[in-house]
């Protein structure tokens, strides 16, 4: 027996010893490039920025809306602190910047044990560790890129990041605690990198949110160091305000988003009730007075 | 049913020993939950207490800001001595405040013993030290501590400052030690470690939890905000506004500079938002149910610890008040 086996046995260790030693084996995928983001999902919130009070389409709870609400925009110039402020590692991949990865590869087994990121704004670099690390303690200081581990399911890479601080899911006020984590999913097909972000923030959200973000490849893309300086914008209390808020029942802006585009103002608001086709039967009318649309109207 | 009558004093006693043997691993499990965490250059914490301990660890002494539960000083001072052999010398309370004071005897004890010593029966040693260690506190800790309701059983101090601040230099850097003369309580400090670029902030910033504004011992909100204001005045941030100074808290997780700045704008705006319905001739009862602070209620209230919505708003609301008597 053994010795009919053993030629059987040498074959199938050579052929897994040459699958090994070509990584042929490994499922890792290298995203590794310059990556530039493309615009045609959410341009108007991506690049400009969203309107004030524009929760469409988000899975927000009161706490968020009553947050956004009281949002005055003059924060970010009379709140210091605010000037260089990083975009949190779950809205990141929005914004309007380059995206350099690349993959750091342990000399010794010569596997991927993680991606490093870069991104063009505010030198925004987060590290996606796919050695599977331990995760931070609870009392370790929170990041805004949050701490990352990854794994391949087949061609697919799936992040988990927790360890947030506190940020933003959209820039017009809807916080995001540090409590939430993001789940991600990247896709690469040819030169083109997809990105499905899904983030679940019990403090601030009633069910999970979905994004997705897409890039394509370009060798040429080249970053800028990031030189900002947290130079005060406005004086303190120049508004009355050391920080800038709207009381309750008195943002001014609260109606601008669904006059402008003619939505009913309740359908602006947010909320899962809001993000199904079933809304539909029961959504209000869009104002008839046409005046009040500016933009995008027909 | 020999055996039902044999069964039932051996189900008992079984499980009466598993109920120790559990009892003894949960202990063992809270003592094994201490550790010691790196903040920044000199500059340690102690995790897993009931409360943050910072502790310096140089070159020639250990320092102390806050002490834990009297059980958790021995297991404490093994993990430093993994460290570090040398001398306790410094203990610095943030307030009057049991959680953060009642290592204090025990670890004076833990000093040189070679003359003089306290007299019988007195809790608190004034006018220098007689063991190596110093326990310092603002002066206004030790009035109420004699002068106030307060749920602090035996206190134990060297000396108080009554300056806006008092400093010294040990391991070689120099260590600042301020008043928050009306946040927190009326003689809450916060400590400053210059090189380590380090401030332990006490009950001034308790992550996930609402102020406490302990108007009974001299708090008020507007003094909270000061403090907050003057520590971040204090504090500089690293590259695109995270790391560069760290704040260790009384409670929960390390910071840095924007988690003050989302604690602070969180105070102001509640504040304010308060102050608007009083000046609108609301009540207290009013603004207790008028939802207020829906929007940071999933964030800092229910059942995180700390104030309660209705304790964090009246402390706001007699805070306001006294001060437009």
């Amino acid at each position: 027996m053994i010795p009919r086996n053993i030629p059987l046995f040498n074959l199938f260790a050579f052929i897994a010893a040459l699958l090994l030693s070509s990584g042929l084996l490994a499922q890792e995928i290298d995203f590794s490039g310059d990556w530039r983001p493309l615009y045609h999902e959410d341009l108007p919130e991506r690049s400009p920025g969203p309107n004030l009070a524009d929760y469409t389409g988000m899975p927000i709870n009161d706490a968020a809306r009553m947050r956004g609400d009281s949002y005055n925009p003059n924060r970010i110039s009379v709140v210091s602190e605010y000037i260089c402020r990083q975009h949190g590692g779950d809205y990141s991949m929005r914004g309007a910047a380059d995206l350099n990865i690349s993959r750091i590869i342990d000399p010794l087994t010569q596997q991927a044990i993680a991606f490093k990121t870069r991104i063009g704004f505010m030198g925004m670099e987060r590290t996606i560790w796919l050695n599977n690390p331990e995760r931070p303690p609870e009392i370790a200081p929170h990041t805004f890129q949050g701490f990352s581990t990854g794994s391949f399911d087949g061609n697919m890479l799936n992040i988990l990041t927790t360890d947030f601080k506190e940020s933003y899911l959209r820039r017009n006020g809807l916080a995001a605690s540090s409590e939430r984590t993001a789940t991600e999913h990247w896709v690469m097909h040819g030169d083109y990198l997809t990105v499905v972000t899904v983030i679940d923030d019990p403090v601030f959200l009633e069910e999970p949110m979905v994004r997705s973000q897409t890039w394509v490849r370009d060798p040429s893309a080249r970053q800028s160091p990031s030189s900002c300086v947290p130079l005060q914008e406005l004086p303190v209390n120049a508004l009355g305000q050391i920080v800038p808020h709207f009381l309750p029942g008195q943002n001014p802006w609260i109606m601008e988003f669904a006059e402008r585009y003619r939505i009913p103002y309740s359908a602006t608001r947010g909320g899962i009730e809001t993000m199904y086709p079933e809304y539909m039967d029961i959504m209000e009318k869009p104002p008839g007075n046409a005046e009040f649309c500016t933009e995008e109207c027909e | 049913m020999y055996y039902l009558k044999h069964l039932k004093p051996f189900l008992l006693k079984s499980c009466l020993f598993g109920i120790l043997i559990g009892a003894w691993a949960n202990a063992a499990e809270m003592n094994q939950a201490l550790g010691l965490f790196h903040v920044k250059g000199q500059i340690y914490m102690l995790t897993g207490a009931d409360v943050n301990v910072t502790v310096q660890i140089g070159n020639e002494a250990i320092v102390f800001v806050d002490t834990p539960d009297p059980s958790d000083v021995e297991e404490m001072m093994s993990l430093i001595r993994e460290i570090s052999d040398k001398p306790v010398r410094q203990v610095i309370t943030t307030a009057l405040d049991p959680l953060h004071l009642a290592g204090n005897d025990t670890i004076e004890n833990l000093g040189f013993r070679g003359f003089g010593g306290r007299g019988a029966g007195v809790d608190i040693a004034i006018g220098g030290n007689t063991t190596g260690v110093t326990l310092l506190a603002h002066e206004n800790v030790l009035n109420r501590f004699y002068l106030a309701d307060n749920d602090v059983e035996s206190l134990t101090l060297t000396t108080t400052y009554f300056t806006p601040s008092f400093d010294f230099y040990m391991n070689g850097e120099g260590i600042a030690v301020y008043h928050m003369p009306k946040a927190h309580t009326d003689g809450d400090s916060i400590v400053f470690f210059r090189s380590s670029d380090v401030i332990s902030l006490g009950d001034l910033l308790i992550p996930g939890q609402y102020p406490d504004i302990d108007i009974s011992s001299g708090g008020t909100v507007n003094g909270f905000i000061e403090a907050l204001n003057f520590t971040l005045a204090l504090m500089i941030p690293g590259p695109n506004a995270e790391g560069g100074t760290y704040v260790v808290p009384g409670h929960g997780r390390i910071g840095d500079e924007i988690d003050v700045v989302e604690y602070r704008n969180m105070l102001v705006i509640v504040r304010d938002r308060v102050k608007n319905m009083i000046d609108q001739g609301s009540n207290l009862n009013q603004i207790l149910v008028s939802g207020l602070t829906v929007d940071y209620d999933t964030e800092y209230g229910g059942p995180r610890g700390g104030p309660t919505t209705s304790e964090f708003i009246t402390a706001i609301y007699q805070s306001l008040i006294e001060g437009m008597e």
